[in-house]
């Protein structure tokens, strides 16, 4: 069996439920013999409640960063269609915000399937 | 695979919605380590930024041999490390504390433990933060940093003694 030392090492990740099969049993097995250790997981556990809802209240990312980064959704500016309804070729060109995305598609018989769509990134 | 794998195997082909579902996911995470790391909003947002946007464009580069949670902490860890020296370089000392929220609304604890977090030495507050916040195992939280798990659990016990004092 594990001494109070390597149990109180092991503590923090039982609280959070991140130990191994093995090292859980090990811990378990100590604690049910040991009051004292008892104690601590119980101290442990607040400490890790408390620390998680101090750092959970800390600001998150900053809206400007949202919109610096995610991208915006496409909107289609021109296209190109080939053919009939039935069958045909569609060349489309798109705006997200940063990229210009460019899609190819065929129509057969009133479905459309896409060929190619090019992908740059300019972020 | 799990959903988060899932999702950035779809940010990997440019799918821009399931990009804006792990920004959703990891960027306050993300700002929050930084912030734990760098005391600096101003650097916490950069490294925020520069972290997603390396998501965006390197989403195909995840090997999915660790959690994407852990392999966004270890790019935003990279991007702090990176901005820091730049910092240091430049001789400006970021050394705020890490701020809360309005006082009024967080319990007095929670404050105590914050006062108390942002005391601890960097490589202990990281080691709280990766584990009671990120939720990563000690084998991962040792990974992620590149230390034997000893340091990490030798960090870890540095830390809670302290914290616990807050506690009592």
């Amino acid at each position: 069996m594990i001494d109070c030392e390597r149990a109180r090492e092991l503590m923090p990740w039982y609280v959070t439920g991140t130990l191994s099969a093995a090292e859980t049993r090990e811990l378990v097995s100590h604690l049910a013999e040991c009051a004292a250790c008892r104690d601590e997981l119980v101290t442990t556990i607040r400490l890790g409640r408390t620390v998680n809802q101090a750092i959970a209240g800390m600001p998150g990312a900053p809206d400007t960063v949202r919109s610096r980064v995610v991208p915006t959704r496409e909107v289609p500016v021109a296209q190109l269609d080939l053919g009939s309804f039935l069958v045909g070729f569609s060349l489309g060109l798109s705006v997200t915000g940063r990229t210009a995305p460019v899609n190819g598609d065929l129509r057969l018989l009133g479905r459309r399937v896409n060929l190619f769509k090019t992908r740059k990134k300019e972020v | 695979m799990g959903d988060d794998a899932h999702l950035l195997e779809r940010v990997g082909t440019g799918d821009a919605d399931a990009f804006t579902r792990i920004y959703d996911r990891f960027a306050d995470r993300v700002f929050r380590y930084a912030l734990t790391l760098l005391r600096d909003r101003h650097l916490a947002e950069e490294v925020t930024q520069e972290t997603m946007l390396a998501v965006w464009n390197g989403a195909t580069g995840f090997s999915g041999q660790s959690r994407v949670s852990t392999w966004i902490f270890g790019i935003a860890r990279h991007q702090a490390h990176r901005l820091l020296g730049k910092e240091v370089r430049a001789r400006r000392a970021p050394d705020e504390p890490v701020s809360i929220p309005d006082p009024a609304a967080v319990v007095e604890q929670e404050q105590a433990v914050s006062s108390a977090l942002a005391t601890l030495p960097e490589p202990q507050r990281e080691v709280v933060f990766l584990t009671f916040y990120a939720g990563l195992s000690y084998p991962e939280i040792a990974a992620l940093l590149g230390v034997p798990e000893g340091t990490i659990k030798s960090r870890m016990f540095h830390a809670r003694r302290k914290l616990a004092e807050v506690l009592q």
